[in-house]
Formats: structure tokens, C-alpha cells, sequence
């Protein structure tokens, strides 16, 4: 069986229905879009074990653009497609509407298109697909020009380095020739794109206010980290690598610097939703390192923590988004003892929270040990500055359980978990923890081991 | 099977006892919600006497002879490339001792807590979190290498906290959990920093190898430094001191073994399993040595104002580990186990009768037929007055450790960077449209 002929047929179907799932009433449309997400995730979950017992990636192509299935895609897509259902499930009803579940669906599908694209045209679609629905999904919360000016740029930029590319005669090329003879500007445009997509420094203003609001759930479809790496992990890193250009002062330092900052200013806010943004973008940052790491190891670990860190804030943004439809945007300098009233709902926060951590046990803490013992374990620096983002990291994580969860109780009632969330939340976890225990069954250790 | 490998088996047995018994429990109240509380005190019990017979069994053969010291390989963890993290555990007569320690102090107040925690709310989230701590202090105990000790580090870390913060409806104690919990992150910085350089340097993080790894005085320093720096926050060294008394606010069982006991000895154990370092540099020793005295002093000054008995013992355990930290910085590493065993299980005792300390000073007065009299009194007389006001007032106030740790020191970064983050607020405010809501305050 071709696992990317089955990955491609999964992601056309779920594609086409995401038109349908958008027009389905409220009550239909989450069922309509976890059937569809249910098959992408089934053939993304088939694919990699295919690939455990193959280890040889295969390629392809459909039309004019051409994809390629391989160990960082067994991993990385997988995780978005689980994401990306637990997204579905554990939505509140109240911003579960049709629209809703499409763009969830779409995302899953442009982040697994990304991953599997084998050269620019596919991969500069991907992520204008990808920039379109998080674009969408701002606009249903609030009309913003910072969100409207952030996502247009970043599509011109995505446009632009597609342009420069189709002159240059690389836009069908594959990536390792792109690497060789692209440009700098088409890396450094598509580099900014990515940026502004993510929300990186000093363009994170849209994404901390965007989870600042009430409707946590929506915001996190343009706050994931769904695309990107592809973009870092595909055309950048290998660039840098050939062009001998893996300068630390200029690629690592400042992110990690801008992690430890991030991370630090999640653990002096007092809004819940705006503390987990920075959580989020500290953790999408050193992300980046290891993916733009030239080291296989520190690569490895960089590709595995992406992963990681996209279900673990998944997790974590679930578990806040489920905190503030039950008790609005919270303030974190007190107390709120919502424990008695929700301990599964506190169960899943602190799980979620410490795998995004890196506590041992955790997909994070595997990653972060191969990203630590890449280039940067020669630098005492960028040693240092990673130790320090995961320790601030860590300390929030618990800062806010036990700020939302322990005290005073305030209120009375039953505001636990669904079974729906549950299933969500805690499935995340389970994915976690056991990827912890078991890191040599992921496809990406795998193909590499020994 | 020989004995080497029977050995093998049961430190592998006793290390993942409890971590199986913490699986059952947890799967139990998943299924069934309150299962009932003698089974899990059964379950418990049944976990750590299996570990203790096998933690004595090995403690016995190596002590006799009849065992060696080796490592027992569990395979990779995690392995790509040229990189191994190693899941290997160490058998010596140390970490012998110390699963002992382990799991005799825990199976006690497993059973203490069966009655002094009946029908608490949080009975199974105290023995899921005593479990967890335990297969910490194992995982210390046995690691052969610096990066599953730093695991069970992380784990000891958390338990310990959501332990303090057991009485999570009250304020103080989430309050002082989280500050111990943020001491615990800030020094676990080194500990990560030392792994990793150790894997960088050595090419693995095995302890054992530290005797003979090819390293130069710069970078056992470095290590070194980095190792004493992550082993300050577990230990209540000056100035992290101020947060073990503060941790005494959860059940008085927990309060025993983690900070009369385990989780505040793990510290010197760490620089035990060290010692080839600190045996080839005398900075280090001279700061392992600074350090206990200055935190010796400091705890014993301080102890002497504190109103509350379990803080009074908490102090004093602190003042008792930075001596035992002197001792191993003077070589005596003989005398630092003696003192380290010894003095967890007097602690222990201590806290545990903590609760009847007025019961048992009634009995002693009457026993001796007079009031007991203040303690050091001798030592008092030879302070001038004016010194020994100065004294008295640095020491009510913890010298004023908490202020400057936590208040100065941290006020001023927290500020600048909830000012950033209202900056980063207020531009992204600007640009609202005139039809948008407005973020929630």
C-alpha cells in the first residue's frame, strides 16, 4: 500500500467535505467534521505505521505539484491530524458551528499537505491555504487590521518567494536544489511568511491578543503551530546547511533569547489566555532552533519537539479554552479553587501543561534531550538559555494550575469535563506520555536509530 | 541465573514497585472512582514491603561481599545516531542505602497515613503522590547516569509540590508550594546544564565513569559548579533556606519523609555520587563547604525564634544538611552517610510525633520534676544585649531571605515584564476596529 497515495486521497476527501461541513447546522456540522478528520487521521495513523515497517520514503506526484512521504512527515503529520480532531471534539458548543469545523478540518488538511510537499509550488499552497483559514477563523472572533495586515503580508511574502522562484526556473525543483541555488531573498521572504504566520517576536501581538478573549477555541486555529515547519525544516535548514551559514549568533541565540523572554512574560501575566499565548510562542521558538539545527540529532530533536509541542499546546489550549468557557477570561494573580468543581478538567490542565514542559515522561522530554545534545550542547549560551526556557516554561505551568485550580473554591456546581472533552483532552495526554515511555516506536527515532 | 543477574532483577523489581502500584490505583479510581481505602492502603503496602525485601537483599549481599558493584543495563531509552540516553541502573552500597531509606520511610508512612488520613478527601491523591515521590527517590537512588537522576529529580520536584499544596483550599499552602516549586525550577537549571555538558564532554552522563573520564580542571569545575548549584534548591541551602519551612504546610506524614527525610537529603546524596569531582577541585569544595556553614548557621539561628514546632524542625533539618554538606566537602564521606541515614530517621520520628509535642514535653517534665529550660542558653550569655536584639529580630524576620529572594530580587523583572506584556496589549488594541468587542479583560 502507498501510503501517500493514501495520505493525498485522505486530504482531497477531507477537503471537498470541508465545503459541505461549512453549509451543515450547528448540530450536524462537528459529526460531519470528525468523520472527515477521522479519515485523514486514520491514513495519517496508517501511513506512519507503514512506515515503521518501511522506512523508505516514497514519492509522488498529482498534477503540476509533486509530494514526497518520509520520516518527518510519519511524525509531524499524525500529530496534526490528532490535533486537529481534538480540536473538533472539544470545541464548546458554543463556537462549534459549521464554519468552525471546516476551518479545523482545512487546517489538518493544509498542514498535511505542507508536510508532504516536495517542492515550492506545493508547499508555498499549502501554507497560503493554511493562512487563509487562520485569517478566517480571527475574522469570525474580531476585526482586527493588525490580523488583516499580519496575514496579508505574509501571504504576499509566500506569493513573492513562489514568484522568484518560478523566474529562477526553481519552483518545481526539488528542495535539496532549491537549496543549492535559491536565492537568499525567496529564503529570507519565505522565512518572514512563516514569522508572521506563527506569530514569532516582534509579530506576536495578534496571536497573545487573539487567546486574550473569551472564545479561546477559535483563536487556537490561528495560534497553533499547525504549518511552518515544513517551511524551516525543508527549505531554510538544508539552505543554511549547504551555504555553510549556521551562524548561532544570528539563527539560535536570538531565538532562544526571544524564548526565554516569551516564557518569562507567561509567567508574569495575570490573564490566563494571554499567559498561555507566550507559553506557546516560547515553546514554537525553540522549536525553531532545533529544526534549523545542522546537527542530525539536534534536527531530530527539533522535528520531534514541533511535534510534541504542537499536541502538548493543543492539550494545554483545549484545557484553558474549557477553564474560560466555563468561567470567562481568568485572572491568575489569585486564586480560584475550580479543582472541587472540575478535577478532571484539572487532571488534563496539569498533564498537558507539564508535557509542554519537557517533564520526563513526556514526547517534550525526549525531544528536548536529542535537541540539547545537537550543536547546541558545544554552546554553553545557547545550553544555558534553553534550561532556563524550559525551567520559566515548567513554572508556569504550574503557576496557573494551581492558580485556577487550587484555593478557595468560587461558586458552586458541577463544571467537569464532557465526555467528549475528556476524550479529547485526555487522549492528547495518553499520546503524550506514552510517545514518553515508548519514543523508539516514533517513526522519526526509528528511521534514524542506532 | 546467577547472583549478579538476581541482584540485577531486584533492583529493577524494587525500582518499579511503587511505579506499578501508583498505575493499579490510578487505573482503580479511573474505573471505579473511590475504591475502597484499605485495598489502596494494601495495594501501597503490598509495593513497598516487595521493594524494601529486595532493596535489603541487595544492601546485605554488597555489604557481605557476595555482590559486586555494577551496572545494570536496561537498554536505550531513546538512541539516534551517535546519541544514547541509557536507561541504566547503578548497584552500590550507597544507593542500596538509600533504596532502604526509601522504601522503609515510605512503606512507614504509608501505614501511618492508612489512619491519619481516613476519609481525608485527597486519601488516593496522597498515596498516588507518596507512590510518585518514592519511584523518584529510587530512580536517585539507582541511576547509574546524571540524566535519569535528573528525571527523578523532575518527579520528586512535582510530587513534592502538589504535596504541599495538599490542602489546596487554603491559600498558604498553594502559595508556598508554588514558591518551593519555583526554587526547585530555578536550581534545576544547573542540574540540565550538567547533564548536558557531562554528555558533551564524556560522551554519557554516567557517574561511574566519573573517576576516570578525561576531563580538565576547568571542566570539573564547570560541572561541578553547575551540580552544587541544582543540588542547593533540594537541600534548603542558603539562600533557597527560607522555602522548607514553608513546605511543611501539607500532611505532617509527607512533611516527614520529604523534608525530614528524602526529598531534602537527595541533595547531599547527589554531591556524594559526585565526590570524584570534588575530590579534584578544591573550589568546589571550598564552595560545597561555604555553603553547608553558612546554611548550618543560618538554620540554627533562625530555628531558635520559630513558634511552630514543625518549622523548628525544619530548620533544624536544614542546619543538619548543610553539616553533613561540610562534611562531604572535608572528605569525610563515611561520616556524611552515618550522619545522612541517621538523621532521616530521627527527623522522621520527630515530625511525626510532631503533632504530640506538648503531650511528650509534659511527660519529660514530669519525669524530670522541673520545667525543661530553655536550650543554649549558655551560648546566649556571651552575646552583648545589643548584638543579640540585632540577632533576635534578623532571625523572626528568616534574615530576610524571603524579602530579598523573592520580593527584590524578582519585583523588578515582574513588573518590567507585566509592562511588556500590557505594551504588547495595548498595541495590538489599537489596531481594533470599531465593530470589535474588545479583548476580555
Amino acid at each position: 500500500m502507498n501510503p501517500l497515495v493514501l495520505l493525498l486521497v485522505a486530504a482531497v476527501l477531507a477537503a471537498a467535505s470541508s465545503v459541505l461541513i461549512a453549509r451543515a447546522p450547528r448540530p450536524e456540522a462537528r459529526g460531519l467534521a470528525l468523520v472527515a478528520g477521522g479519515l485523514l487521521a486514520a491514513a495519517a495513523a496508517i501511513a506512519a505505521l507503514t512506515f515503521l515497517g518501511e522506512p523508505a520514503p516514497v514519492s509522488g506526484a498529482v498534477a503540476w505539484l509533486s509530494f514526497r512521504f518520509d520520516a518527518a512527515g510519519a511524525t509531524l503529520i499524525p500529530a496534526a491530524a490528532f490535533s486537529g480532531l481534538a480540536l473538533l471534539l472539544a470545541t464548546p458548543e458554543r463556537d462549534c458551528d459549521g464554519p468552525h469545523c471546516a476551518r479545523v478540518v482545512g487546517l489538518m488538511t493544509a498542514a498535511a499537505l505542507a508536510l508532504l510537499a516536495a517542492d515550492l509550488r506545493a508547499l508555498v499552497l499549502a501554507e497560503l491555504a493554511s493562512l487563509s483559514l487562520a485569517r478566517q477563523a480571527l475574522r469570525a472572533l474580531r476585526r482586527n487590521a493588525l490580523d488583516e495586515a499580519s496575514f496579508t503580508l505574509a501571504a504576499i511574502l509566500n506569493l513573492a518567494a513562489l514568484a522568484m522562484a518560478w523566474f529562477e526556473g526553481l519552483d518545481r525543483a526539488p528542495f535539496a536544489e532549491l537549496a543549492r541555488s535559491a536565492p537568499p531573498l525567496i529564503l529570507v521572504a519565505l522565512g518572514l511568511a512563516a514569522a508572521l504566520r506563527l506569530g514569532l517576536p516582534p509579530f506576536s501581538s495578534w496571536l497573545s491578543s487573539a487567546l486574550a478573549r473569551e472564545q479561546v477555541a477559535g483563536a487556537l486555529i490561528a495560534a497553533l503551530p499547525f504549518s511552518g515547519v515544513a517551511v524551516f525544516a525543508r527549505v531554510i535548514e538544508p539552505a543554511l546547511s549547504l551555504a555553510g551559514a549556521h551562524e548561532p549568533l544570528v539563527v539560535s541565540v536570538p531565538l532562544l533569547i526571544a524564548a526565554v523572554l516569551l516564557a518569562a512574560m507567561a509567567a508574569a501575566q495575570r490573564q490566563l489566555g494571554r499567559s498561555y499565548a507566550y507559553a506557546l510562542l516560547a515553546a514554537v521558538c525553540v522549536s525553531i532552533v532545533g529544526v534549523l539545527d545542522p546537527d542530525p540529532v539536534g534536527y531530530a530533536g527539533g522535528l520531534l519537539m514541533w511535534a510534541a509541542s504542537l499536541v502538548a499546546t493543543t492539550g494545554f489550549g483545549l484545557a484553558v479554552a474549557a477553564t474560560t468557557a466555563r468561567l470567562g477570561p481568568l485572572d491568575v494573580s489569585r486564586h480560584h479553587g475550580l479543582y472541587r468543581r472540575a478535577p478532571g478538567l484539572g487532571l488534563a490542565f496539569l498533564v498537558t501543561g507539564i508535557a509542554l514542559a519537557g517533564l520526563p515522561g513526556s514526547v517534550d522530554f525526549s525531544a528536548a534531550e536529542l535537541m540539547l545534545h545537537g550543536s547546541v550542547s558545544a554552546s554553553a549560551p545557547e545550553l544555558a538559555l534553553i534550561a532556563i526556557a524550559f525551567s520559566l516554561i515548567g513554572f508556569n505551568v504550574i503557576r496557573l494550575s494551581f492558580r485556577v485550580f487550587f484555593g478557595p473554591s468560587e461558586g458552586q456546581g458541577d463544571l467537569d469535563l464532557r465526555p467528549r472533552e475528556r476524550v479529547a483532552l485526555y487522549g492528547l495526554a495518553a499520546f503524550l506520555v506514552l510517545g514518553g515511555l515508548a519514543p523508539g516506536l516514533i517513526p522519526l527515532l526509528r528511521s534514524q536509530g542506532g | 541465573m546467577n547472583l549478579q543477574a538476581f541482584a540485577a532483577c531486584l533492583l529493577v523489581g524494587a525500582v518499579a514497585a511503587p511505579a506499578l502500584a501508583a498505575l493499579v490505583i490510578g487505573a482503580a479510581i479511573a474505573l471505579v472512582k473511590k475504591p475502597p481505602e484499605h485495598r489502596v492502603h494494601q495495594v501501597c503496602a503490598a509495593a513497598f514491603i516487595a521493594a524494601l525485601l529486595a532493596s535489603i537483599g541487595l544492601a546485605l549481599g554488597l555489604a557481605s561481599g557476595q555482590l559486586s558493584p555494577s551496572t545494570v543495563s536496561l537498554g536505550p531509552a531513546l538512541a539516534l545516531r551517535g546519541y544514547r540516553l541509557d536507561f541504566d541502573l547503578a548497584l552500590s552500597p550507597g544507593g542500596a542505602a538509600m533504596l532502604v531509606l526509601d522504601f522503609a520511610l515510605c512503606g512507614l508512612v504509608g501505614a501511618f497515613s492508612a489512619r491519619y488520613l481516613h476519609q481525608e478527601e485527597g486519601f488516593y491523591r496522597f498515596y498516588i503522590q507518596l507512590l510518585m515521590f518514592s519511584v523518584g527517590i529510587a530512580v536517585i537512588a539507582a541511576a547509574d547516569g546524571l540524566d535519569l537522576i535528573f528525571a527523578g529529580w523532575e518527579v520528586v520536584g512535582l510530587s513534592s509540590a502538589l504535596l504541599i499544596a495538599f490542602f489546596y483550599e487554603r491559600r498558604a499552602p498553594v502559595d508556598n508550594a508554588l514558591r518551593a516549586y519555583a526554587v526547585y525550577r530555578m536550581t534545576d537549571v544547573g542540574l540540565l546544564f550538567a547533564v548536558v555538558t557531562l554528555h558533551h564532554l564524556q560522551g554519557g552522563a554516567s557517574l561511574s565513569a566519573l573517576a576516570t573520564a578525561p576531563l580538565g580542571e576547568a571542566e570539573r569545575t564547570l560541572l561541578g559548579a553547575a551540580i552544587i548549584f541544582g543540588a542547593m534548591g533540594k537541600g534548603a541551602i542558603v539562600p533557597f533556606t527560607p522555602w522548607l519551612p514553608r513546605a511543611l504546610e501539607g500532611p505532617t506524614p509527607s512533611s516527614a519523609i520529604f523534608y525530614g527525610a528524602l526529598s531534602v537529603h537527595a541533595s547531599p546524596f547527589l554531591l556524594l555520587r559526585i565526590s570524584p569531582l570534588l575530590e579534584s577541585s578544591l573550589a568546589l569544595r571550598l564552595t560545597a563547604a561555604g555553603l553547608g556553614l553558612a546554611t548550618a548557621l543560618y538554620a540554627t539561628l533562625v530555628g531558635r525564634t520559630q513558634s511552630d514546632v514543625k518549622k523548628a524542625l525544619g530548620y533544624a533539618a536544614a542546619a543538619q544538611v548543610g553539616l553533613i554538606w561540610v562534611e562531604i566537602a572535608a572528605g569525610l564521606t563515611t561520616l556524611a552517610w552515618v550522619h545522612m541515614l541517621g538523621h532521616s530517621v530521627l527527623r522522621t520520628w520527630q515530625l511525626l510525633r510532631a503533632p504530640s509535642l506538648l503531650h511528650d514535653r509534659h511527660r519529660l517534665m514530669t519525669l524530670k520534676g522541673a520545667d525543661l529550660g530553655p536550650t543554649g542558653a549558655h551560648i546566649e550569655r556571651r552575646i552583648p544585649p545589643r548584638l543579640r536584639r540585632r540577632l533576635y529580630r534578623w532571625s523572626l524576620e528568616r534574615g530576610y531571605l524571603d524579602e530579598l529572594l523573592f520580593d527584590k530580587a524578582l519585583d523588578l523583572p515582574r513588573r518590567a515584564l507585566a509592562a511588556l506584556g500590557e505594551l504588547d496589549a495595548a498595541w495590538a488594541r489599537r489596531f481594533e476596529r470599531p465593530d470589535d468587542q474588545g479583548e476580555a479583560r
